[in-house]
């Protein structure tokens, strides 16, 4: 647990950080890119955690990629709807999730 | 293509010239004011600031009040943000009595605790908010102010969600931890670029349709 302290929110602050810097220098494509690039990372690590068998954990992490998938798709697009609708859906699945967990620990 | 013999000069053949055969321009315009229209459009059309020509007659951009303002509101926001989680101790290193936590509340916080609750990331994530926000009210723009703080809050829940989802799946679960960190981290990164990028968007659409 050690390794992944304060991760969340470091990685979100260096999205942001990262999303000015090239926003600003290469426009708003190279956002579109980072963030392609940062679910595609994401992607391929769910795939390698269903490789060694924990499939229970792999459904709980897709759960949240997926709205940020569909937030990936609104940007594409330049559709703010889907763009705003994927980030509320991470929220609720992030909410469900850690419910869903608190569950099934106690 | 068209039939149109002025079409080279966009129909203004007394005000426009193409002389090159490159793209018609008007007669007298250097490629500064060239340089200067391309400038203005790409900040019209992006809503974001684009560097200004230079200019040696400009003094120094350096404004006491405003980063005087700016200081003070962020160390603000980081004393009360502070002051509000200081009796929260994150003890992801054990399960208290029996439930999986990653975080326990104290009545009496040591130096250590609080120190360590004010984290890299969440500070950051303040200080960004913070001068969004103070920046849009110099501007006058008070629902971007208001859009800057929506945002930053909704950072840092997902930020520290996703943290304690990894946590608690590497804990239930016993996934090994580099792997679901990854995918925090990951996932972490296309919130905040999404989260920024539409709220740019957002701002954007918002003060066109004022003007």
């Amino acid at each position: 647990m050690k390794k992944m302290k304060n991760i969340g929110i470091i990685a979100v602050l260096i999205g942001i950080i990262l999303s000015r810097i090239c926003g600003d220098y290469f426009g708003s494509n190279s956002q579109v890119i980072i963030m392609g690039i940062a679910i595609l990372f994401s992607a391929i690590l769910i795939a390698v955690i269903v490789l060694k068998k924990y499939y229970i954990p792999a459904i709980l992490l897709t759960s949240i990629l997926t709205p940020v998938a569909i937030s990936f798709f609104g940007m594409y697009f330049n559709n703010l709807y889907m763009l705003f609708g994927g980030l509320i859906l991470f929220f609720v699945a992030l909410v469900i999730d850690m419910k869903y967990l608190n569950s099934i620990k106690k | 293509m068209s039939g149109n013999m002025f079409a080279y000069c966009k129909n203004n053949p007394v005000g426009m010239a193409d002389e090159d055969g490159d793209r018609p321009s008007f007669i007298g315009e250097t490629a500064s004011d060239v340089e200067l229209s391309v400038a203005k459009t790409q900040q019209m059309l992006t809503g974001r600031s684009v560097p200004k020509p230079v200019t040696h007659t400009t003094s120094s951009s350096f404004n006491i009040a405003s980063s005087a303002k700016s200081n003070i509101g962020t160390a603000v926001a980081d004393k009360a943000a502070s002051k509000g989680v200081s009796g929260i101790v994150n003890v992801s290193k054990k399960l208290v009595s029996g439930a999986l936590a990653t975080c326990k509340y104290v009545d009496a916080p040591t130096i250590g605790e609080v120190i360590r609750t004010k984290a890299l990331g969440s500070f950051g994530s303040i200080l960004c908010t913070g001068s969004n926000v103070i920046t849009s009210i110099i501007h006058k723009q008070y629902v971007g102010a208001c859009m800057d703080l929506v945002s930053g809050a909704a950072g840092i829940f997902a930020g520290y969600g996703l943290e304690s989802i990894g946590i608690a799946i590497a804990a239930t679960f016993g996934l090994p931890e580099l792997l679901v960190g990854g995918v925090v981290f990951g996932v972490g990164i296309a919130v905040g670029v999404g989260l920024d990028y539409g709220e740019n968007e957002l701002k954007s659409e918002w003060y066109k349709r004022r003007k």
